[in-house]
């Protein structure tokens, strides 16, 4: 009896807490269609996850950019395709003036993108590009040059003269972006380096599988020159594995998106060399200032490329600066 | 007695049926590369293992009592970030790695204590906490991975014991436990009553609702444990650790002959489960089998291998 009296007051405890937290909500929306009634435009804003630090920096970056020019109203679809179109409908419902959208698949998107034509919202896509539908522009930094710099940084700073490496790829298989990146890694390798062999490539989704991966990797292959991982995860996974195994000196990392933790990893000096930086502020910024243009009625490009480099221990490498 | 005869007997061949899977595996791998059957090798199974095996303890007593647990996985996160953090706001090792089990062992009592008195299927009840602790860990972090721990954390993933990797000894400190808790005492047996006949348990005079809260309590203690030792395995707290890990758990339990239903299982199983699991794993990375490939051979294992065991039983 005592507990059944317990839980109903746990119950009307929590029932309490979520209206609040709901009374919170609608209190902000309340807010933000008083300030819309202020001629403060909105936008809408769904990116793939909120859960990788990549898409937090660009949020980050669309809010500092937004400033008090725009009101945002942010979506965490948190990788669901259809959260993500549920939401884009919302936004479409809302009659908000544009969208900034990283779709969690370039194909199954085109439907919500059908919607958005046809309530005349534009919509910005950033970082993946859908396979169809109406958008206004898509900014990125394209992964398969990322992969291509990448493999001309380790060719001229980490292999040098050896003309026989012994590689090591880490992708993620559920991630076209993974794959691009890796495939610009091999263009560029099959070309200035064909004596290269391909001794693994294997594919994870978090840290510890990409360590596991590793650890069997080492033990498989007597001597390995170089890994390149499409993201922080397995860069960091295999630098865990390379460290505990004590091959440090043999063994070089190249990893991609330039994480904090990467970024320390590479300051300790050790084979860590270098990881692929994107620019999320840079995609934000012209995120915002693509929203701008549209809505002045300026014409603007259909593909905006924002300049990706090589976080090094010696500060940051671009395109550019290589042969 | 004749009958006791055919049950030991039974008994027998289901265990055979582990043991043989396990025996080809490592047959066909140490044919096809030698390196497999290496020490090195061996011991880097084990460690990799280790923490799907520890997690697998408190699975299998929750599966015996025909319950399920479906938020280890979060719970080892949580218990990774809580022990980094504590760590990294000056706490000693000894209390900062305290704090975090005792948090999973709160929410694993928590799980208990729902399912028990307020009559919520484990099943719904894990898997909000599931979600629950998943998003306290993304809230507390913010999604940034927790980093510049002191050295020391190290040893707990990473150091030896004389040549022995530390998360191995602490996995079968664990397992020695966990069999004599479950195969020698009374709370150990009655798990098998309740998951066998609920009914029947109770009106044997066990106390059911305490043990089932206990039950769930070991559970939050294991995920605890294992996310401890993966947390200083990667050196850091990882906000998306342990994605995952529940289903890695459960299939550990049932490659090694527990049964989902309840009233059946055995520790040593799970274990070997486990081993199965690593040994698959790292025999195709030895190999170069891509990584879309092993998950396809991984699920035709677990079915062949729970199959396998079903058809015996049967017999």
């Amino acid at each position: 009896m005592k507990i059944k009296k317990l839980t109903a007051v746990l119950f009307c405890f929590i029932m309490v807490v979520s209206l609040i937290g709901c009374s919170m909500g609608s209190d902000e929306k309340a807010t933000s269609e008083k300030k819309k009634d202020g001629n403060k435009k909105v936008i809408g804003v769904s990116l793939m996850t909120l859960q990788y630090e990549f898409f937090q920096d660009i949020k980050a970056g669309i809010e500092e950019e937004a400033g008090d020019d725009y009101e945002i109203v942010f979506n965490d679809p948190n990788m669901d395709l259809q959260a993500q179109i549920d939401a884009i409908e919302n936004f479409c419902a809302q009659k908000v003036d544009a969208i900034i959208l990283t779709c969690v698949d370039g194909d199954g998107i085109i439907p919500a993108l059908d919607t958005c034509e046809e309530a005349n919202i534009p919509v910005i896509t950033v970082d993946y590009k859908p396979s169809g539908g109406k958008y206004e522009t898509y900014i990125g930094s394209d992964n398969f040059l990322g992969g291509q710099l990448a493999a001309k940084w380790a060719i001229e700073n980490v292999l040098a003269d050896n003309e026989n490496p012994n590689i090591v790829f880490l992708s993620n298989p559920m991630s076209i972006a993974a794959v691009e990146r890796i495939n610009g890694f091999k263009d560029i390798l099959e070309k200035e380096r064909p004596g290269a062999k391909v001794v693994a490539e294997q594919g994870g989704d978090s840290r510890e599988s990409f360590m596991s991966i590793m650890e069997d990797v080492l033990l498989a292959n007597d001597r390995i020159d170089l890994v390149f991982s499409y993201g922080a995860q397995g860069g960091l996974g295999s630098y865990d594995a390379i460290q505990a195994a004590g091959r440090e000196d043999e063994v070089s990392v190249i990893g991609f998106d330039a994480s904090d933790e990467e970024q320390a990893a590479i300051a300790e000096g050790g084979c860590y060399k270098g990881s692929i930086m994107q620019f999320p502020k840079k995609l934000a910024e012209a995120c915002v200032d693509s929203v701008t243009k549209t809505l002045n009625g300026e014409k603007i490009e259909k593909d905006i490329a924002v300049e990706v480099g090589v976080y090094t221990a010696d500060g940051v490498v671009y395109a550019d600066d290589l042969k | 007695m004749k009958e006791k005869g055919k049950q030991i007997k039974k008994q027998n061949w289901n265990d055979l049926a582990i043991f043989f899977i396990l025996l080809v595996l490592i047959i066909i791998l140490a044919i096809i590369r030698p390196v497999f059957l290496t020490p090195n090798n061996i011991l880097n199974i084990m460690r990799q293992v280790s923490v799907v095996a520890i997690i697998g303890i408190g699975m299998s007593y929750v599966l015996i009592s025909a319950e399920i647990d479906l938020s280890v996985g979060s719970l080892a996160a949580l218990a990774g970030i809580a022990a980094t953090m504590a760590l990294k706001s000056g706490m000693g090792m000894g209390i900062s790695m305290t704090i975090a089990v005792v948090i999973t062992v709160f929410c694993g009592l928590l799980n208990g204590a729902i399912h028990t008195f307020v009559k919520i299927p484990s099943f719904i009840v894990t898997m909000g906490m599931l979600n629950i602790a998943r998003g306290i860990v993304l809230v507390m972090t913010n999604s940034y991975p927790v980093t510049g721990l002191p050295d020391s954390f190290k040893m707990l993933g990473r150091g030896y014991i004389g040549f022995v990797p530390i998360p191995v000894v602490v996995m079968i400190v664990c397992y020695v436990i966990g069999y004599f808790v479950l195969k020698y005492t009374k709370f150990g047996r009655s798990i098998y009553a309740i998951g066998g006949n609920i009914e029947a348990a109770k009106l044997s005079g066990i106390p059911v609702s305490r043990n089932k809260v206990l039950i769930h309590t070991i559970s939050g203690l294991t995920a605890g444990i294992a996310g401890v030792v993966l947390a200083s395995r990667l050196f850091s707290g990882q906000p998306s650790a342990g994605n995952g890990l529940e289903l890695d758990a459960i299939a550990a339990c049932v490659i090694g002959g527990t049964s989902t239903a309840g009233g059946v299982g055995r520790l040593w199983g799970t274990l070997l489960g486990a081993l199965i699991m690593g040994i698959i794993t790292n025999g195709m990375n030895l190999m170069n089998i891509s990584t879309n490939w092993q998950l396809i051979i991984q699920g035709i294992i677990i079915i062949v291998a729970v199959g396998l065991d079903r058809i015996k039983s049967s017999n």
